[in-house]
């Protein structure tokens, strides 16, 4: 059975390239195949009537117990037979149907990727599977409503069900999941041994509602039936194969599987029976307003299915009987119905049927269809569809809750689809034909006529011969969904009874409003517009409420202020990291002494002398020379804790830093005003408890005591495994090297960032040039000139020196790439950057990927010597510059050379920016 | 004396955001460079201020006691380098910005639309 189910997708899968190698007859050999695999199926019946049930399993994910399992018992044995043999039938007929639309391979396609997915529905044995085939036959659904794309309205209807069933689908996701945590399991073998559990367990009715509210919408129950006729903007054979036979089925498939583990209750009856009542009642209703044939017999559909899950919820021996004898005479009128109207829109250009009348002379054989298929939906005895609208008010009539309500319900709508069924079989083919009709009606191609008579032929075939399938295939089918063996003989002539009393009053009931057919209209069409228009037509409100709601949030929350949004992380920030700091921080015993006493506190007036000067000076120049004093304030806080590698860098990145600063802001605008001037108390208070926020959480971590665990472990291995006496570059180059070639790839890419931004303009936009503004300002000074001369070899010596001296002294790539870089920085600002660029003779964009590639390669070795990445690895021996040889040592390479060509990137184009 | 830095480390804080909700492009860069200091300071803060001597190990591989900790000492050592870097990348994406739109206002820039005036 799963091989059927996975070559019907491989069919679906090559069918395009199919339709490319044999054009037209690709839907005949979809259509034999969907036979063949009917044939297939067909094998398993006798099995399945002496009460086995089938089972394949592969296991798919075996952590959560979800197998990917199929399951053959009387009810998916009738829903497979159903899906292939309609499936056929339709392929054969839209062979020909589809015959003047483009991309009929994507069609065929589509349509065969959608009978998998429903065969998938029907055999899956593990609901999570078939949550997955469930949700495929949404997008194939989607797909093909949408298949005349150019088409808005088709298009919208697409959408429309994609969104409505597909969003329920979410529900019954979330339902089945529930399902699977009360009942231990996922699979259907276990769940039905563990109906009383589940019945018990307090989460049945979220499940019940989810799993009602996933096939509610999937069944086109109310409020979720709009999408069904609307999707008659697809091709009819679409109409007449997912939205009478297959598709709309599967929600009460689903209801009828569950049934035995979630049914039999107080809840679920009067759930399930009221929404299908009031969808059954809605639908025959507003079928009688319709003037599109095609949306006639979708409303007529839409009541037939709120029937079919009233006769679920009702339960019992005559609902489940009446339930499976109705499904399979409604899949073979309506989908026979659903074609003819194909062929008469095809022949006569219009499905309106005000126009269509009188067609009998010219479309015989479809007038056949008509009248056999309608005689069978108006429940005419010797038909099948009498015995199922018999059933259905027996069920009615026997029903141990509500019996009243629901067949005065069922008598109702069954005087509707008497009328919907006159217009099919009489209307249509009887009287004079208007003139006005867009084409002059033929006799239809046999390949249009031929399927919907078969269809309709073996509705009447089973009506005066219901042997054929009542015990074999029917029987099971009703001892599935009932949990128990349930007989099942039906009769070819009436019995008298009350049910049959009622069926004559909606025979005659619906003979007269198919008399008085344009009154009936008039009246549903003014009763409907009484409704307010947001419970007339409910799915437009709701989506442009959705729309305006995410206007709303956007506006409030995406407003685009930078403002606004630091507001609101500091706010958040500051409200659940406090609370989570009032609450359970423990302050240890604040340690007074600890650090240097007198120069911190000369620094730290420094420090606040700057921030605040910060706060209140206007002048960008002033801005920069104080953020410079902050600077070289933090340098000088690490180098009195023992920071000296810290100090030395912040010392050069500071001097990097105000040079760059100066060169740029003096782009920028010179006075840089306080604009927001309401608020200010606001931010002022909401950055002092940020502030303090911070300060809190430092202090709770301080009055710990130094608490690091991997401090000894990594000055212990300093020596003995990295060669290393400075601890902090060793740290950098061997330990968390890995962190290190992250940290200089961020750099790099920043640097080629800034080049992006300075050198790439928009295409059609011509680059900017011009030369550094300071060499034509009056910055040259003859000393800095001079001096620089000098100072150019000096600095590139000192880098060296930090640089090779960095594992035993202070030193290391970073400070010396930066004390490199700082050499040419300031031959630029002194004399200008095209000498400076002719000094480095690199570009230095280069150097950025030379560093690069040295850093990755230096990780290769440890790769080769069969260790992991970075591992560092160590020559034998030293030498006189270099105490030790190693791969930490490329690496160090590496980053200098990056951090040269990074900065000076970064440097040389904005000085030569204009 | 640690108090005192912890305070310091907060007063940054609240000086880099309160640059922050400004409404001016130099502010925010000026922002931006106090947290920068600010969160570096954390940092090295919070590894405790326990030793004055710099983590280096003697010559013969023996470790002295009392040395400073050398793991936040590594971490802040790269966030200095590539703080300068972004920090560089934030200036001059903002001076593009200023350039094409010539307004140093931040609250006139709600849109990706660019209006040279």
């Amino acid at each position: 059975m799963l091989v059927s189910i996975l070559l019907a997708i491989g069919l679906a899968v090559v069918t395009p390239g199919l339709y490319r190698l044999l054009g037209r007859a690709t839907g005949v050999l979809l259509g034999l195949a969907s036979f063949g695999l009917g044939g297939y199926y067909l094998r398993y019946a006798d099995g399945v009537a002496a009460g086995e049930i089938y089972r394949e399993s592969v296991s798919w994910v075996p952590l959560f117990g979800v197998e990917f399992s199929a399951w053959m018992d009387g009810l998916s044995l009738v829903f497979v037979l159903i899906i292939t043999g309609v499936g056929g039938l339709v392929f054969l007929y839209a062979s020909r149907y589809m015959q003047e639309y483009d991309l009929q391979g994507r069609f065929f396609g589509y349509l065969m990727l959608f009978e998998a997915a429903m065969l998938g529905v029907a055999l899956s044995g593990d609901v999570i599977a078939l949550i997955v085939f469930w949700e495929l036959t949404s997008i194939s659904s989607f797909l093909l409503i949408g298949f005349d794309n150019d088409r808005p309205a088709a298009r919208r209807a697409a959408l429309q069900s994609l969104i409505i069933t597909g969003g329920a689908g979410l529900a019954l996701l979330a339902g089945v999941i529930l399902l699977t945590l009360a009942g231990g399991s996922s699979s259907w073998g276990e769940l039905l041994a563990r109906g009383q559990t589940v019945r018990d367990s307090a989460l049945y009715p979220a499940i019940l509602v989810l799993v009602l509210i996933g096939a509610g919408a999937k069944s086109a129950q109310w409020p979720f039936h709009v999408w069904l006729p609307a999707a008659m903007e697809a091709p009819s054979p679409v109409s007449a194969y997912l939205h009478s036979a297959a598709m709309v089925k599967a929600g009460i498939y689903l209801l009828a599987r569950v049934h035995p583990v979630l049914g039999g209750t107080d809840l679920w009856a009067w759930l399930v029976g009221t929404v299908g009542m009031i969808t059954m009642a809605v639908g025959a209703w507003r079928a009688l307003g319709q003037t599109d044939l095609k949306r006639m017999l979708a409303y007529s559909t839409v009541s037939v299915l709120g029937a079919l899950v009233m006769l679920a919820g009702v339960g019992g021996e005559y609902g489940i009987r009446a339930l499976i004898v109705y499904l399979v005479a409604h899949a073979l009128y309506k989908s026979s119905l659903f074609l003819m109207a194909g062929t008469v829109d095809h022949e006569a250009g219009t499905r309106d049927i005000r126009l269509l009348r009188g067609l009998g002379r010219e479309m015989p054989l479809t007038a056949a269809v008509g009248l056999l298929a309608g005689l069978s939906m108006a429940g005419i005895p010797l038909t099948f569809g009498f015995s199922g609208k018999e059933l259905l008010l027996e069920a009615g009539l026997q029903a141990s809750r509500g019996s009243w309500l629901f067949t005065v319900a069922a008598v109702l709508s069954s005087v509707s689809m008497v009328a919907v069924a006159a217009v099919c079989g009489l209307r249509l083919w009887w009287g004079e034909r208007a003139q006005e009709l867009p084409h002059t009606p033929h006799r239809a191609p046999l390949r249009l006529d031929l399927p919907p008579l078969i269809l309709a032929s073996a509705g009447a075939l089973l009506g005066v011969w219901p042997a054929l399938v009542d015990a074999r295939l029917l029987g099971p089918a009703v001892g599935a969904v009932a949990g128990a063996a349930v007989p099942l003989e039906l009769h070819v002539w009436p019995i008298v009874n009350l049910a049959l009393a009622l069926s004559a009053v909606a025979l005659a009931g619906g003979a007269a409003v198919y008399f008085f057919l344009e009154r009936a209209r008039r009246w549903e069409h003014a009763a409907h517009g009484l409704l307010p228009g947001w419970l007339a037509d409910w799915y437009p409100t709701v989506m442009h409420g959705l729309s305006d709601a995410a206007y709303v949030h956007t506006r409030w929350l995406q407003n685009g202020r930078l403002r606004s949004y630091v507001m609101i992380c500091c706010i958040a920030t500051v409200l659940l990291a406090g609370y989570t700091l009032i609450r359970k921080a423990e302050f240890g015993p604040i340690p007074l002494e600890m650090g240097v006493g007198a120069n911190l506190w000369a620094l730290i007036i420094v420090f606040t002398v700057c921030w605040v000067a910060i706060l209140l000076v206007r002048q960008v120049l002033s801005i920069v020379v104080l953020l410079g004093g902050i600077g070289f304030s933090m340098a000088l806080v690490f180098l009195l804790h023992g920071g000296i590698d810290l100090g030395i860098t912040q010392v050069a990145v500071e001097a990097l830093s105000v040079l760059l600063f100066v060169l740029v802001l003096y782009q920028l605008p010179q006075q840089v005003d306080v604009r927001v001037r309401l608020g200010r108390l606001g931010d002022v208070a909401v950055a002092l408890a940020m502030g303090g926020l911070i300060a809190g959480a430092l202090l709770a971590v301080v009055s710990q005591g130094p608490v690091s665990a991997v401090a000894p472990y990594y000055l212990d291995k300093a020596y003995p495994e990295a060669h290393g006496l400075n601890v902090v570059t060793v740290i950098l180059l061997d330990f968390r090297a890995l962190d290190t070639l992250g940290e200089i790839t961020v750099l790099g890419v920043a640097s080629l960032g800034v080049f992006a931004l300075l050198r790439l303009e928009p295409r059609g936009r011509p680059r900017m040039q011009g030369d550094l503004p300071l060499s034509q300002g009056g910055l040259r000074s003859r000393i800095l000139v001079t001096t620089c001369l000098y100072l150019l070899p000096l600095l590139l010596l000192l880098s060296l020196f930090l640089l090779l001296r960095g594992h035993e002294q202070p030193g290391g790539g970073f400070v010396a790439g930066l004390v490199g870089a700082m050499a040419f920085a300031l031959y630029a600002v002194a004399r200008d950057a095209r000498q400076a660029r002719a000094a480095l003779r690199v570009v230095p964009r280069y150097l950025v990927g030379t560093g690069l590639l040295l850093a990755v390669g230096s990780g290769i070795f440890g790769v080769v010597a069969g260790q992991p990445f970075l591992t560092g690895l160590w020559a034998p021996g030293g030498s006189a510059i270099l105490a030790h040889a190693g791969t930490p040592v490329l690496l160090d390479l590496g980053v200098y050379l990056l951090v040269i060509g990074s900065a000076l990137t970064i440097f040389f184009d904005l000085v030569e920016m204009p | 004396m640690l108090v005192l830095l912890c305070i310091t480390v907060g007063g940054l804080f609240a000086a880099g955001i309160y640059q922050m909700l400004r409404g001016s492009l130099v502010r925010l860069i000026i922002g931006l460079v106090l947290l920068g200091h600010a969160v570096n300071l954390l940092v090295f803060t919070a590894g405790g201020l326990a030793s004055i001597r710099p983590p280096y190990v003697l010559p013969d591989g023996s470790v002295p006691p009392g040395l400073a900790d050398p793991l936040p000492q590594a971490l802040i050592l790269t966030a200095i380098v590539i703080g300068f870097g972004t920090q560089a990348f934030a200036i001059v994406l903002i001076r593009r910005v200023y350039r094409e739109v010539r307004t140093d206002d931040l609250h006139e820039l709600r849109t990706t639309d660019v209006t040279r005036k």
